[in-house]
């Protein structure tokens, strides 16, 4: 397994406990998502994965993360998307930014994949990029680096619909050529169509670790999340013995209609 | 209530607004939709008075927003922004709602703090510490304070769009709630489901009007050609509607008693 | 950070107008010159104590206070010893004068809300119409209130830096000087986006420079200070 997390606990400002003893795993090549109420430690998770905030007991590569004699080899492994992407910014134009951080061949070549015209943005700063477009540029960034685990801390915060999608069909792409990916949200839809194993964080502690997370209705409920309108309609009809995949639902509804 | 006149806005060269022309009736609870660079923001920008207009006037309650009335029109006009973070002055509830209420003079101070608290349900965090707050009690915190000088209108850009799904919820139905006491409400939002909350909507693309009307006249077809992802249910209930399947009046939850009837038609 | 220090307890300290209390800060440590021998000297360290009695201060806070100053003092007491030969009250003066200035500001600033130092500082500058008055109360309020969100910010950025590979506590300072634009930059940029979207929340909320009714508005309260402070000073002068 890619990593390997035994009760790992993490204490915030004030001594506040944030992770109380929690433990899971993530093989390669899974797109596994954290969920849980807003506060509920999911960041700091994957800040602690990515070896920014000190934890124990975290096992990346079958390696200790927090030896360390590991801990920078793992993180050139590893790259880190955040919430706020400006965060990683520090040049004064698109082109400096990418040259300093890889090959530029093929910063265009996924820049492209994810809709963006490299020529168009490359003498703009990165502070002035829309939404979505700061967005495509660090994580273009992020995959120079070659990682073999990619981190997200809600992706799609802040981006309409479309823009949303074409970065969520991109990450899929990458997750089948073997690329791990862990996620942050707070959209269930996502979740539904994307993950591949789910890991549900309720005041710092593991509430449920597998794949059928639209199952634990009451602990969803108790996080104030909610089970997509989709995967109601699914789970209905499985009672009425109609078994739908996600992806014929939508056909089955509109034979139905007209 | 808000009339929009020949409104020419632009800047760096690019112009959002040209000859743009709304107006928008008293106790209406409209949804903006559109996508990112449609000018939804800056629309709500030119209403709260925070842009002016290079041309063309923007009159509420017959006060023009460019001239001095615009501290007149923000006594009734409540704001909510988007980031929950960035919005607040005071370190607790109690300073932020002081330090509205001191802005405008204004007297019995507790009382008038305590209303509106009790309105969204927080009277209980009245000295809380803002940042102990959660996304969905900010919002709230946010929508009381708006709440303070019994404003007429309303508006909230993108403010549910960092809040988990159930404060979502509950900060639309908080809404419906100030709508059915004729509050004006100008919700700015893609998050398209939750236009079954709206008495009215409006679509905007690259700074002009696609479709001005009640919600059940918008139809997937048009949302898709703008670039809007409409959710699954939302798809679901159109074709319904279309399709005269729908008996009640559009409205929607994520409920399981909506789910249950639906699946009767299939 | 500075509302981390604030000390939540209620004490008369806390309910003076904050006005009145910078004019009798300040006054004190102004007060502190007129020391000149041993009664003098008791009698501003008993009214100090007096005070930190009063307003409930955890004294540990305290504490840290006067330990950050120590180095300053054991080197100024050391100089004046061995390098400047002056007497051993000098020493005493000098040091005693340092630790209560530092003590009453301590004392001032864990005592009172930032919000409400910013709107005494605007009320109590004169000639409003010649110094701007509005704009420097605004100036203090923001910065004060940016501050934490600088820290906050940087500490985002540096994390950030992490992520690209650039380890800034292995760099030696030449490097980190150059490096100081790529910390710099993000972190304005970042600080200013959260500035801009205050400053309209403010603005909507009201928030403005016309019609600020700014009274003195003292209270009965206020009033005894004022003669508990001028029994004080006609100690001090008295004992000299």
């Amino acid at each position: 397994m890619s990593i390997s997390v035994k009760e790992l606990s993490y204490k915030g400002e004030d001594n506040k406990e944030i992770l109380k003893k929690i433990s899971f795993e993530i093989n390669e090549g899974e797109y596994c998502f954290f969920i849980g109420e807003t506060g509920s430690g999911k960041t700091t998770i994957l800040e602690i994965l990515m070896g920014l905030l000190p934890g124990n007991n975290v096992k990346i590569f079958k390696k200790d993360l927090f030896n360390k004699e590991n801990i920078k080899f793992i993180q050139k492994k590893i790259s880190y998307v955040f919430q706020r992407c400006e965060t990683q910014f520090f040049q004064t134009t698109v082109e400096k930014e990418i040259q300093i951080s890889g090959d530029l061949i093929k910063a265009i070549k996924i820049l492209k994949l994810l809709f963006l015209d490299y020529d168009e943005i490359k003498k703009k700063s990165p502070f002035e990029l829309s939404g979505g477009e700061k967005r495509k540029l660090a994580i273009t960034i992020a995959l120079l680096k070659n990682p073999k685990i990619l981190l997200l801390d809600e992706p799609t915060t802040g981006l309409d619909g479309k823009s949303s999608l074409e970065l969520l069909e991109f990450l899929k792409k990458l997750n089948e050529k073997g690329l791990t990916i862990i996620q942050t949200t707070h959209i269930m839809e996502e979740v539904m169509e994307y993950a591949t194993k789910t890991i549900v964080i309720r005041d710092g502690e593991v509430g449920y670790d597998g794949k059928d997370v639209f199952q634990q209705e009451k602990l969803l409920d108790r996080c104030r999340l909610e089970i997509p309108f989709k995967m109601r309609i699914i789970n209905t009809l499985d009672k009425k013995n109609i078994y739908l995949k996600k992806n014929e639902i939508e056909n089955f509804i509109s034979e139905k209609l007209c | 209530m808000i009339e929009m006149s020949d409104i020419t806005y632009g800047y760096n060269e690019k112009r959002i607004f040209k000859d743009f022309k709304y107006s928008l009736k008293k106790g209406e609870f409209l949804m903006v939709f559109g996508k990112n660079g449609s000018g939804k923001s800056t629309l709500a920008k030119l209403i709260m008075g925070i842009t002016i207009p290079d041309k063309g006037k923007i009159l509420i309650e017959g006060l023009d927003t460019s001239t001095d009335d615009i501290w007149e029109i923000r006594r009734s006009l409540g704001v909510i922004f988007q980031n929950p973070e960035d919005q607040f002055v005071g370190t607790t509830v109690l300073e932020e709602m002081t330090f509205i209420l001191e802005n405008y003079d204004e007297i019995d101070i507790e009382g008038k703090i305590d209303k509106a608290l009790r309105k969204v349900n927080l009277i209980d965090k009245k000295n809380e510490k803002i940042e102990n707050l959660s996304g969905g009690q900010k919002q709230k915190l946010a929508l009381a304070s708006a709440l303070l000088l019994k404003p007429t209108l309303l508006i909230l850009d993108e403010a549910s769009s960092m809040l988990d799904p159930k404060s979502r919820k509950e900060l639309l139905i908080l809404l419906k709630k100030l709508n059915e006491s004729k509050v004006t409400i100008i919700y700015i939002t893609h998050y398209l489901e939750e236009i079954t909350y709206a008495s009215r909507c409006l679509l905007l693309d690259e700074g002009k009007i696609i479709k001005d009307d009640i919600p059940s006249k918008f139809l997937e077809e048009d949302l898709l050609r703008y670039s809007l992802m409409v959710p699954f249910h939302l798809k679901l209930l159109m074709k319904l509607n279309k399709n005269n399947k729908l008996n009640k009046d559009f409205r929607l939850e994520n409920s399981q008693s909506v789910v249950d009837e639906i699946c009767q038609y299939l | 950070m500075l509302n981390k220090l604030y000390s939540e307890k209620e004490s008369i300290v806390h309910k003076i107008d904050v006005k009145t209390k910078i004019i009798y800060t300040f006054i004190y440590i102004l007060s502190l010159g007129l020391i000149n021998n041993l009664v003098t000297l008791f009698i501003s360290c008993i009214s100090l104590i007096f005070i930190l009695i009063v307003s409930k201060i955890n004294l540990k806070k305290i504490s840290i206070f006067i330990k950050s100053i120590l180095p300053a003092l054991i080197s100024i007491a050391i100089m004046y010893k061995f390098v400047l030969n002056k007497d051993n009250f000098e020493i005493l003066r000098t040091t005693s004068v340092l630790i209560f200035s530092t003590v009453s500001i301590s004392c001032f600033v864990m005592t009172t809300k930032v919000t409400e130092m910013a709107k005494a500082i605007e009320t109590m500058i004169p000639f409003k119409t010649i110094i701007p008055a509005y704009e420097i109360s605004l100036m203090f309020t923001i910065s004060l209130r940016f501050l934490p969100i600088f820290i906050k910010e940087y500490q985002r950025v540096k994390k950030a830096k992490i992520c690209r590979g650039i380890y800034i506590e292995e760099m030696k300072l030449k490097e980190r000087i150059k490096n100081i634009m790529g910390y710099f930059l993000p972190v304005f940029m970042l600080s200013l986006e959260r500035a801009y979207n205050l400053a309209i929340a403010m603005e909507t909320k009201g928030y403005r420079k016309k019609n600020r009714k700014l009274k003195w508005n003292l209270k009965r309260l206020d009033y005894l200070t004022f003669y508990m402070f001028a029994g004080y000073l006609i100690l001090i002068i008295g004992g000299r």
